[in-house]
């Protein structure tokens, strides 16, 4: 069992034009990971581009293994172009993972844009009421409406900048509609964004005083911790995001 | 086939050792590469107290290569003794210390405190000299030769290893270092580089410069190590975008003792492996016997 190994491209399926879904088959044993957990995928099998790219483990099954993404430069754009039977290599589960909510906790799930990919299987994980909050800036960039639909546990709060699909609004504004109305339970924040929209989160958790787990990205060589390439500042000074996160708790940041 | 080496008094059971600052503390790595099979474990800059490091991002990938900025974070001399230093000593290989320093008093500290400690220590002298306005060690050939002096005088058993900058006259700064009785030489250290989002218009890294590493700058390295290996005396330590056992065989053939894995750790976590596998079949195609033969091994009519 190693947490480095060769993968099977099953399929790469369009989402929309912009978001794949790829699906491989591990050719090796492979460990399983938590939600909120992360691999590095190697791009290239020339040294162009180097560094491989971090994203989170969208799905794990037995004999299969996915991950959701966005086009956004070179690496994403070669893995876009991977074909069924392509062999890629795949280095995880990296990182600390999502705690799940304390028995007696609810569940608020923040999802921002592509955040959706690494909180997906959290949702799924979580089998008891949940609410999430998903906001993206338009339409299009709205992802698995279907696929959370169908989580029986789960009621989504859609809200897009734009208004096309929705609420016209940011995450921040049904957030804090909910939790002004509840501020007497016992409520687990879970958010994954951009990093205004985190520290937005956090602000507003620290105000009801609530827990809080936030999943930060940064720009990674090792995703050991051995580079010290991908740190973040926290209340305990610099933290390895490949390390000590990508998941961190509020008292933490 | 004999593979061991010798870097002064230090004998490797291979050539093979790790960069600074690319393999951790060697227990980040050690799921994946047995750390007894390495000639030697290079372990990230170490100073007297802990250092925080620069603010991120840190990291900036180019063209087959990258830019790193992490600006000397490491955990200080009293944890890597109590925690980071036990852990490798379960391994049956060499231990090399990399230590940097804001004064030259920190070096000659540091040098005191790991002399017979480890088996080797490393000087990292690609850093800001605070009392002397912020020149590199590495720059001015006068303090080069003062902090290499004063550290020398600490340095009785372990052997004692200067790492040079690409940035200055290598020739030169070798000749020093070995006047001064340096037992062994390692380089290259990272190029100074930059690259900026021409989007924003604002640097990829917040400390706007960082160290270029990888495949990109091998052929520098490869330069040097010549160089170096061609007007000294002292064994080398060759070092610069090795992916490959035919990478590490290139060094070794301009003039490298032993060689050492940088960036490529983070292209494949068992880098080391790989290149030592590459090292043993390069020498099995040639029927080479002894690895020491191939030091320096470089066919030129010049
Ligand atoms: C822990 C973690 C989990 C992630 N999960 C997902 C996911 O599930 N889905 C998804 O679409 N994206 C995810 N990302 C972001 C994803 O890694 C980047 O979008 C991707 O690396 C971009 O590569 P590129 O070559 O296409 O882009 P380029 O912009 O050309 O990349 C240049 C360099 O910057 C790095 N980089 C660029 N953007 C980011 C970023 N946001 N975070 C970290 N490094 C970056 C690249 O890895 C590369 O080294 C995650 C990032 C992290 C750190
Ligand atoms: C992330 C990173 C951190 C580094 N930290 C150190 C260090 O602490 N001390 C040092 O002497 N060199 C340090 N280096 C330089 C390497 O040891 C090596 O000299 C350089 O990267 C060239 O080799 P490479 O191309 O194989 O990486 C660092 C390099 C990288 C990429
Ligand atoms: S990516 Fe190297 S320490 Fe996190």
């Amino acid at each position: 069992m190693s947490r480095h190994f060769r993968a099977e491209v099953l399929a790469r399926e369009s989402l929309t034009p912009r978001h794949v879904l790829l699906r491989l088959r591990p050719l090796e044993n492979s460990l399983t990971p938590v939600p909120g957990q992360f691999y590095l995928l190697r791009v290239s099998q020339t040294l162009d581009p180097l560094l491989r790219r971090p994203f989170s483990i969208f799905s794990f099954e037995k004999e299969e293994i996915s991950f959701l993404f966005i086009r956004k430069g070179r690496g994403t754009e070669i893995l876009s172009n991977l074909r069924p039977s392509d062999q890629i290599e795949v280095f995880g589960p990296l990182g600390r993972g999502y705690p799940l909510p304390e028995q007696e906790a609810t569940a608020l799930v923040v999802a921002g844009g592509m955040g959706i990919a690494s909180l997906f299987p959290l949702l799924k994980a979580i089998r008891k009421d949940t609410v999430l909050i998903y906001g993206a800036k338009t339409k299009s960039d709205i992802l698995l409406k279907e696929q959370l639909n169908s989580l029986e546990y789960v009621k989504t709060i859609i809200c897009t900048e734009d208004g096309t699909e929705g609420i016209k609004a940011t995450v921040l504004e049904p957030l804090d509609d909910l939790l002004q109305r509840h501020t007497d339970k016992n409520i687990t924040v879970y958010a994954c964004g951009p990093d205004g929209m985190i520290n937005a989160v956090k602000r507003m958790i620290d105000h009801y005083s609530l827990k809080g787990f936030f999943s930060l990205e940064e720009r990674m060589a090792c995703g050991l911790g051995a580079c010290l390439g991908c740190v973040r500042k926290t209340q305990k000074g610099m933290k390895r995001v490949c390390r000590e996160g990508p998941v961190f708790s509020g008292e933490e940041l | 086939m004999n593979l061991s080496v010798r870097i002064s008094s230090m004998k490797m059971k291979n050539p093979v050792m790790t960069a600074s600052g690319t393999f951790g503390y060697g227990e980040e790595y050690s799921e994946f590469v047995d750390l007894n099979s390495l000639g030697a474990v290079v372990v990230k800059g170490i100073s007297l107290k802990p250092r925080e490091g620069n603010p991120p991002p840190r990291i900036w990938e180019t063209p087959c290569g990258m830019l790193n900025s992490i600006g000397l974070q490491n955990v200080g001399l009293e944890e890597f003794l109590k925690f980071k230093l036990p852990f490798l000593r379960q391994f049956d290989t060499n231990v090399v210390v990399n230590i940097l320093g804001e004064t030259l008093e920190e070096y000659v500290q540091l040098c005191e405190a790991l002399d017979k400690v480890v088996e080797a220590i490393e000087l990292n002298l690609s850093c800001p000299n605070v009392k002397k306005g912020g020149i590199l060690f590495s720059e001015d050939p006068e303090i080069f030769k003062k902090v290499i002096e004063e550290s020398r005088k600490k340095i009785k058993h372990s052997v004692m290893i200067v790492k040079l900058s690409p940035m200055s006259d290598v020739k030169k700064f070798a000749k020093i270092a070995e006047q001064e009785g340096v037992d062994a030489l390692s380089l290259i250290n990272t190029i100074p580089a930059m690259a900026i989002d021409i989007h924003t218009r604002r640097p990829r890294l917040s400390n706007l410069v960082g160290g270029l590493s990888g495949p990109a700058i091998r052929p520098v390295g490869v330069k040097m190590v010549w160089d170096v290996f061609s007007t000294v005396g002292i064994p080398v330590i060759g070092m610069g975008g090795i992916i490959t056992g035919e990478d590490a065989i290139e060094y070794i053939l301009a003039g490298a003792t032993a060689i050492a894995v940088g960036t490529a750790n983070f292209v494949y976590p068992d880098a080391t492996i790989r290149i030592l596998n590459g090292i043993e079949k390069y020498m099995r195609l040639y029927n080479i016997e002894d690895i020491n033969s191939l030091v320096g091994g470089l066919i030129w009519e010049g």
